[in-house]
């Protein structure tokens, strides 16, 4: 390994697209624990679902599917300049917009059926709630899909490296940040300006008090599992593109992200992206440096160590709890 | 827990054995665990001895989870530290005389390994709890697994170990015995040993929560605060209850090994800890004759559906689901409401404790 200013910002690029997947999974983590006030260990799973059904669609119907508005575009006479390669994105763009549309009724389907008919929860049910879901959503994934690896089909695959004047990149992980910059300024708008935006940052900060100011606090937990799932879908789909797809793909950037959420105290959204990108790089660094096999057993004594020194995680506020 | 025993007065309460009638059922009990072996063919002894062991497993994990109201996600490292030490010693021990080390001694050894550790993770996760707890633990049990996968010339690493025979009295289980008659082969030997140690421990357990230790324990899991305020040392039944659950698992951990011909990592991985989470949120939390029912229960299913193993995932997912809803003290909860049903028909509401 050269030590380089060239190497070390290679890596700390590459570090940042992986944090930025550790992020993107913690950020729908904190959001379904401000609202439901539970870890949702089912949340990889859930992004892992969305990406199998991506994956499917995309092998089974991009070729149909743009062969259709080839034909259509043809028969209205608005082809151009255009050619079927064309189409392919035009068709792999729908079953993109198709696949989140899914993630997004998906997690709103779980939380009314598995986490809204719990009454008077404790916290420990709520985990074990989600642990269940976890474990279905394992058999599920198994049983539908099976245990092969999959590579992620055309446009997912194929990805160049280049230099990026000296700096060597990956062209994938350049999407991947790019993607989370989109995700980080859309949430912000979202959060700032919408109505259902202030009303959500309302219910995280106050369940019960936004509920007697009249906002429809269940409609605001469905929606953030909503949200939660596209996120993780997106997760997924990134984290297949990088190591390929099988039905483990997600646990350990899941895990990861886990921690690096609640490192980052489950306090604040934008806490949670920069701890995402704080265990990314330094994991990376330390991958390359140091030990490329230590470097899974490195994250966790991290992670375990901060919260040995600050319980609360590291970016939040010492809240005193009352009895 | 059990509010349809009389609860006359303090002794009446923590005595194990409430009636005569009770007496004379687990006499009956035990007399036919002990006899299970002679009717029973090789496949049900050895399904048998997993239930068993997962029955320490959970009895163990509920007297931390279910009564001190702590979670963990990391049980799985102390059960692989049980199992590769007990087997790492047996393996390379030498004693003088040539004489291999006996293996209950190295049982229980695992377990106070484990415990020793269980000791020290409960020290340093004093201060988390809820939520950072979980993640504390859980990264216990991925670095441990991921160590054991790393350090390939003392563990084998991925490929595993191949466990030695246990040998009993300077002779190995392998060989048959035969008592009155009765060939012995080596998983019924096993299962007497492993009976012993779920008996002894489940004992344990009761004496345990019946003690002035597991009424602290059991305060401290209603309320850490509440607890503290009575004069309890939180911290000191804290890591105690940390300490005496990984003492269960890894001797859990110790006989399984043995019991197999063969150990890895893989076995030992994060899913092993919901599986036990699972047993003991179905048996009912806050319940050692529940651990035993959720334990038997769970570890029977996925054997049911050996060839579907998802279907099992499924299966025992929703079931968790629907105790969590529907009646959250599991299946023990659910039957102590059923007995005095049947009992006494419809009119019968139950004597006020």
């Amino acid at each position: 390994m050269m030590n380089t200013p060239e190497t070390i910002a290679y890596l700390t690029i590459q570090g940042l697209a992986t944090g930025s997947l550790y992020g993107m999974i913690a950020l729908g983590v904190v959001m379904i624990y401000k609202t439901n006030d539970v870890l949702n260990f089912a949340h990889g799973n859930m992004g892992l679902f969305s990406t199998f059904l991506i994956y499917i669609m995309m092998t089974k119907y991009t070729a149909p599917i743009s062969a259709h508005l080839y034909d259509w575009a043809r028969c209205i006479d608005i082809l151009g300049g255009l050619d079927a390669n064309t189409f392919s994105i035009t068709a792999f763009t729908l079953i993109a917009v198709f696949t989140a549309l899914f993630a997004f009724f998906f997690g709103v389907i779980l939380e009314v059926i598995f986490l809204r008919p719990a009454r008077e929860p404790s916290h420990l049910g709520l985990i074990v709630i989600t642990i269940g879901l976890w474990r279905i959503l394992d058999g599920a994934i198994i049983g539908l899909f099976g245990t092969e690896v999959y590579a992620m089909p055309p446009p997912l695959s194929g990805f160049k490296a280049f230099k990026l004047g000296v700096i060597p990149v990956d062209q994938l992980d350049l999407i991947i940040l790019s993607i989370t910059g989109c995700i980080i300024v859309v949430l912000y708008l979202f959060f700032r300006f919408t109505r259902l935006g202030i009303a959500m940052r309302a219910t995280f900060q106050n369940r019960e008090a936004a509920g007697l100011m009249g906002i429809g606090t269940r409609t605001i937990f469905a929606v953030t599992w909503g949200i939660s799932s596209v996120l993780a879908a997106t997760a997924g789909i990134l984290t297949a593109t990088k190591l390929n797809l099988d039905n483990t793909v997600i646990l350990f950037p899941f895990l990861k992200a886990f921690s690096a959420a609640v490192l980052g105290g489950l306090g604040s959204l934008p806490g949670v992206i920069i701890g995402g990108w704080m265990l990314g790089v330094t994991e990376n660094l330390f991958g390359s440096y140091v030990s490329m096999g230590y470097k899974t057993p490195f994250a966790f004594i991290v992670i375990i160590v901060v919260l040995i020194i600050r319980p609360e995680g590291l970016l939040s506020r010492r809240i005193k709890r009352g009895v | 827990m059990n509010s349809m025993n009389p609860r006359r007065d303090y002794y009446g309460d923590i005595r194990l054995i409430k009636s005569a009638r009770g007496a004379v059922c687990l006499v009956l009990l035990i007399f036919i665990l002990l006899l299970f072996p002679i009717f029973a063919g090789k496949y049900f002894v050895y399904v048998a001895n997993l239930i068993l062991i997962n029955i320490i497993v959970a009895v163990g994990l509920n007297l931390l989870v279910g009564y001190t109201g702590q979670i963990s996600l990391g049980h799985s490292g102390f059960m692989a530290v049980g199992a590769y030490f007990s087997v790492m010693t047996l393996m390379n021990l030498k004693l003088p005389f040539n004489i291999g080390p006996p293996f209950i001694a190295v049982v229980v050894l695992s377990g106070l390994v484990a415990s020793i550790i269980g000791f020290v993770l409960g020290f340093i996760a004093l201060r988390t709890k809820g939520p950072y707890l979980a993640i504390v633990t859980l990264g216990f049990g991925i670095f441990v697994e991921q160590s054991l996968v790393l350090t390939e010339s003392i563990s084998g690493g991925r490929s595993g170990l191949r466990t030695p025979a246990i040998s009993l009295f300077g002779r190995p289980v392998t060989d048959e015995v035969v008592i009155y008659g009765q060939r012995l082969t080596s998983e019924k030997q096993v299962y007497f040993i492993i009976l012993l140690a779920a008996l002894i421990l489940i004992f344990f357990a009761f004496k345990i929560v019946r003690s002035k230790v597991g009424r602290a324990f059991i305060a401290v899991g209603e309320g850490e605060a509440a607890a503290g305020a009575l004069g309890i040392n939180v911290t000191r039944y804290r890591t105690l209850a940390f300490a005496v659950s990984a003492f269960y698992v890894g001797v859990a951990g110790a006989l399984h090994a043995n019991m197999m011909d063969f150990i890895e990592p893989a076995q030992y991985g994060i899913m092993i800890n919901i599986d036990m989470i699972a047993m003991i949120v179905v048996g009912g939390l806050g319940s050692i004759f529940g651990s035993v029912l959720g334990a038997s229960l769970l570890t029977v299913l996925p054997l049911l559906f050996a060839k579907y193993s998802f279907l099992s995932a499924i299966i025992s997912g929703a079931i968790m689901i629907v105790i969590v809803i529907f009646q959250p003290r599991g299946l023990s909860g659910m039957l102590s409401q059923l007995v005095p049903k049947i009992k006494g028909g419809r009119l019968y509401r139950g004597k006020s404790p």
